[in-house]
C-alpha cells in the first residue's frame, strides 16, 4: 500500500510544506522549505480527475462517459477545479 | 429505487437518453390527459374538463415546456456562459412528467364530476353557510389536493436538480432567481394557453 501524501495539517488545516527529500539510493538528505506544487495540493480525487483527463486528450464527452456522469455534470466539476487552482495560486 | 433516479437524474444520464425518455413520457401523458379529459393549462397546472379535443392536451405540454425552456435557458445563460440549450431543454421536458401522472385521477370524469357537485352545493345568496358536500367527496378532494401537492414538489426537485446541472449554479441570490422565474414560466403559459 502506497502511504497517501498528507498535503493538510491535520493541526490546524493549513497547506504543508517539503521540509526535507531523501535520495533513496544513497541516502542523501535536503532541507529546506519547498512549497509543493498546485497539483499536488488538490485531492486525491481531484488528482485523478485531472490525470483521467489527461488521459482522455481532454474531452469532456469521453469523461463523461468513462466515469458513467453526464456531460454538465463532469464540466462543472472541472469548473469547480479551475475555480479551487485560482484560489490556490493566489 | 435508487433516489438519484427519481430525483436527479440530470446528474448521470446523458442529454440523449433523457429527452428520449422524457419526450415519449410527454407524448404518453399528452394522450392520457386526452383520454382522461384533463387539461395541462399551466406549468404546474392540470384540470378536469368537460370537453377536449386530441390536440389541446399536446398543444398545452408543447406550450409548457417552450415557456419553462425559454426563460431558464436566458436565466441559465445569464448565470453561467457555458450552460446548454440541450440540457436546459432535457429538464424541462423530465421535470414535467410528474404532471402527466394526476389525469389518472379522473378515470370516466371522476375529478370532474366532484368538482361540479361542489360547485353545485355553493348556495351563491347565502356565502356564509357551508356547502353541503359529502365526506366522500371532500375526503377526495383533499386525497387529490395531496397528490398534486406532492407532484408539484417533485416537479420543482426535478427541475432545480436539472437546472442546477445545467449552470452550475450555487448560492441564495440564484435559488430566488429561480423561484421568481417559476413564477414567471407560469403567468407566460397560462396566458399562452388561453389565447391558443
Amino acid at each position: 500500500m502506497n502511504p497517501r501524501l498528507p498535503v493538510i495539517c491535520p493541526s490546524c488545516s493549513e497547506s504543508l510544506s517539503v521540509s526535507e527529500l531523501t535520495c533513496s539510493h544513497c541516502q542523501t538528505k535536503i532541507s529546506g522549505h519547498f512549497v509543493l506544487p498546485v497539483l499536488l495540493r488538490l485531492s486525491e480525487e481531484e488528482q485523478q480527475f485531472i490525470l483521467e483527463f489527461f488521459l482522455s486528450s481532454g474531452s469532456l464527452k469521453e469523461m463523461a462517459q468513462k466515469l458513467g456522469n453526464s456531460y454538465p455534470t463532469v464540466r462543472n466539476k472541472l469548473d469547480d477545479m479551475i475555480e479551487k487552482v485560482k484560489q490556490l495560486n493566489m | 429505487m435508487n433516489r438519484k433516479i427519481v430525483f436527479n437524474p440530470f446528474e448521470k444520464h446523458s442529454e440523449i437518453t433523457l429527452l428520449i425518455f422524457g419526450l415519449t413520457l410527454t407524448i404518453l401523458g399528452s394522450f392520457i390527459g386526452y383520454l382522461m379529459k384533463a387539461r395541462f393549462d399551466g406549468i404546474i397546472d392540470m384540470h378536469p374538463v368537460e370537453n377536449i379535443s386530441l390536440i389541446e392536451p399536446f398543444l398545452d405540454n408543447l406550450l409548457n415546456t417552450l415557456s419553462l425552456f425559454v426563460l431558464f435557458f436566458i436565466l441559465g445563460k445569464s448565470i453561467n456562459k457555458k450552460t446548454r440549450w440541450v440540457d436546459i431543454l432535457s429538464a424541462s421536458i423530465i421535470a414535467r412528467i410528474p404532471f402527466y401522472i394526476l389525469p389518472l385521477f379522473n378515470i370516466g370524469g371522476f375529478l370532474e364530476k366532484i368538482t361540479e357537485r361542489l360547485l353545485e352545493s355553493i348556495d351563491l345568496e347565502n356565502l356564509n353557510s357551508p356547502p353541503a358536500i359529502s365526506i366522500s367527496d371532500m375526503l377526495t378532494m383533499l386525497l387529490f389536493a395531496g397528490i398534486g401537492i406532492v407532484c408539484l414538489c417533485w416537479f420543482i426537485a426535478l427541475f432545480w436538480n436539472g437546472f442546477r446541472v445545467a449552470t452550475n449554479t450555487k448560492g441564495t441570490k440564484n435559488i430566488i432567481l429561480f423561484v421568481i422565474m417559476l413564477i414567471v414560466a407560469e403567468v407566460i403559459s397560462k396566458f399562452l394557453i388561453a389565447i391558443l
